[in-house]
């Protein structure tokens, strides 16, 4: 620095400059890393209205009465494939609740730190983490054959419903243990002293309770499960027949949305398979938003419905 | 009713072990298929993971290139993921005013529930042409169709971005707000705060995200499958004599070629037994990545929700940072000479900027 005396003289700082220096540095790093906070920020919302904005811009004209409720030898309609989605998805949760349900309860109120809850957790874990595909080739193996020879359930709602279970039983759990933990211990004490049992207890005042979540915790797991495809190929079919798809038979094979879309893209068997990809996405996209908005509304307004009125 | 307890408890207790049931039937279902491969077929397993020719028609079952597809995507995703997604994070706990935060939530949640699909579909249609016509015009020639790891990497980045930052907010926002008084009331800037502060503090849960994200980025198979061509042969990684660069050319990724091989494949054959064996190696590694991210999470000191554990040594991402920065410095030593002048030179300029608008 010194080496042009002439200048150094000029620049060097005396003790009260360098620190407005070191101050006036820390302060611009601060604004920079903002600023680009800022940006990151506004690129992530960039991105998803984008997507949404871009498939509903390609998507929506595309989109019919018809469309949605309605099926044909072309496969151009997706009547089928929305009855299948709420249908696999009302049939899982139907069998994944009240066993998440007992399991969460058990992990909350009954069990003791020890073996066999370690055991739990880990493979609570575990499955949480195992892809999706995996799953799906599992469910082939346990539902659909009989351990890959032969048929047991075949590709069938019931099937892909049943492998829908085993891959959101973990998550279901965890949520409804959240749901159950968060309850303030007062309740259950108060419970107890008035001479309840546990299983009172839980019945009558805990899932009550705890109501307003669990609620908001299965129709996140249900917004789950609309997207799911790859545990659903191999376990519910890629078809529905052209007659028989308004049946609640749940042995019958069905696709779902996402089946469809990606048959369209795998087979390309449809004449018009780009509009009707685009319209079954943004189908897709509608029904997310309507999930996670209708969530907010549906969930402020339980609450203030249950605990309103408890408290 | 003291029978009605007991039945109640055992069925809750059966509940929650069926939870362990089915996770110990995955793992016997899907190793017994996948042993098969080296018991029935007779395949040496150093062959199955360390050869790179995938063709079970012809007997030659090697998995190596998918299984660094598998890697070398995540690993992509991850690097230019987690910066990204903890700085949403950092934005959302630090920085965004209210109405901002309030924003944040949603648009965090709606990027998690978008379906894979739609990902993959988006990349197909958006991702994919952009970086052919990008990759082949700065080249000057047709040399890629755009399908390959690249796209796939991209259409991970933003797959995982929810995942690490909806962690990384539950860690940030659990931090005890005392951490952030001390070090402002130090006359520290956000920044600083942030830097020497928060992200110390939050490096185990941070890096957990990190983890839990690579697992959901090695898993994913739809969103992959759109993007990268499928190519079971292709290595996803060239080597020049210097150095190892990505390829533009279509490769494949193990849950990708699961995907594709298994309508496929009948049942007693080599190409089934070794869609299980892909499978099982899938299985082990996701649940390696699982017992790293409980392992990290189970070193965090702020972590007032298990135990008020102070006895673990904190190793986070910033050590981790540091020993790279250590084995990087022989390979970026030789570029200091240039740009450190380049630095000192510009640094006069903006420092001036600086300090006349402090004043």
């Amino acid at each position: 620095m010194g080496v042009v005396a002439g200048r150094a003289d000029v620049t060097t700082p005396s003790r009260a400059n360098k620190r407005v220096r070191l101050r006036a540095r820390a302060r611009f790093w601060d604004r920079v890393v903002t600023g680009t906070l800022w940006g990151v920020a506004i690129a992530v919302v960039a991105v998803l209205a984008f997507i949404i904005l871009y498939l509903l811009a390609k998507g929506l004209r595309v989109l019919s009465w018809q469309f949605i409720t309605q099926a044909n030898v072309q496969s151009s309609f997706d009547g089928p494939e929305v009855f299948n989605t709420f249908y696999i998805i009302a049939l899982a949760l139907l069998i994944c609740i009240p066993f998440s349900m007992c399991a969460a309860i058990y992990l909350v109120e009954y069990a003791r730190q020890g073996r066999f809850t370690r055991m739990v957790r880990f493979a609570t874990e575990t499955l949480a983490g195992v892809p999706s595909i995996i799953l799906g080739l599992f469910g082939f193996l346990i539902f659909v054959t009989n351990f890959g020879q032969g048929t047991r359930l075949g590709y069938s709602r019931l099937a892909g419903a049943l492998t829908l279970v085993i891959l959101n039983l973990p998550v279901l759990l965890s949520v409804f243990e959240d749901a159950l933990r968060k309850v303030p211990t007062e309740l259950r004490e108060a419970s107890s002293a008035l001479g309840a049992s546990k299983l009172q207890t839980v019945t009558r005042v805990l899932i009550p309770t705890a109501f307003p979540s669990l609620i908001t915790g299965v129709i996140l797991t249900a917004g789950k499960m609309i997207g799911e495809t790859a545990a659903l190929i191999y376990t519910a079919g890629g078809s529905s027949s052209i007659n028989g798809w308004f049946s609640l038979n749940p042995l019958t094979a069905g696709d779902t949305l996402t089946i469809k879309l990606y048959q369209l893209q795998a087979e390309g068997i449809t004449p018009n398979a780009a509009q009707v990809a685009a319209g079954t996405a943004t189908l897709l996209i509608i029904l997310l938003l309507a999930f996670n908005l209708g969530l907010r509304w549906a969930a402020g307004y339980i609450n203030k419905r249950i605990t309103g009125h408890t408290r | 009713m003291r029978w009605q307890e007991q039945i109640s408890r055992i069925v809750f207790a059966c509940c929650a072990g069926l939870v362990v049931l089915i996770m110990a039937s995955v793992v016997v279902f899907v190793g017994l298929n996948a042993y098969q491969t080296f018991t029935v077929y007779h395949v040496n397993p150093a062959t199955f993971f360390f050869s790179p020719t995938w063709a079970p028609d012809n007997h030659q079952v090697g998995a190596l290139a998918l299984i660094a597809g598998s890697i070398v995507a995540t690993l992509l995703a991850v690097l230019v993921g987690a910066p990204i997604s903890v700085g949403v994070a950092l934005f959302v706990t630090e920085v965004a005013p209210r109405w901002a935060r309030r924003f944040m939530q949603p648009v965090i949640e709606l990027l998690t529930g978008i379906p894979s699909i739609i990902y993959g579909f988006m990349g197909l249609v958006i991702v994919v042409p952009l970086i052919a016509k990008a990759y082949n015009s700065f080249m000057g020639g047709y040399f890629t169709t755009g399908f390959g790891i690249i796209a796939a990497a991209i259409v991970l980045t933003i797959m995982i971005l929810p995942t690490i930052t909806t962690i990384a907010i539950d860690t940030l926002s659990t931090l005890p707000t005392g951490l952030r008084e001390a070090s402002l009331a130090l006359g520290a800037t956000r920044w600083q705060t942030i830097r020497r502060t928060l992200l110390p503090a939050g490096s185990s849960g941070i890096l957990t995200g990190v983890v839990l994200g690579m697992g959901r980025a090695i898993g994913e198979t739809l969103a992959v499958s759109y993007v990268i061509g499928s190519n079971a042969n292709s290595f996803p990684i060239r080597f020049t004599n210097f150095y190892p660069y990505v390829n533009f050319t279509p490769t494949s990724t193990i849950t990708v070629q699961l995907l594709f091989d298994f309508a496929e494949a009948r049942n007693p054959s080599l190409n089934y037994s070794a869609i299980w064996t892909l499978a099982f190696t899938l299985l082990v590694i996701s649940s390696l990545l699982v017992g790293v991210s409980r392992w990290i999470a189970s070193r965090s000191v702020y972590n007032t929700t298990t135990s008020q554990r102070v006895s673990g040594s904190r190793e986070g991402i910033f050590t981790v940072y540091n020993r790279m920065r250590s084995r990087l410095a022989p390979v970026v030593a030789p570029l200091a000479p240039r740009v450190k002048p380049l630095i000192a030179r510009t640094r006069p300029l903006w420092e001036r900027i600086a300090v006349r608008r402090a004043r």
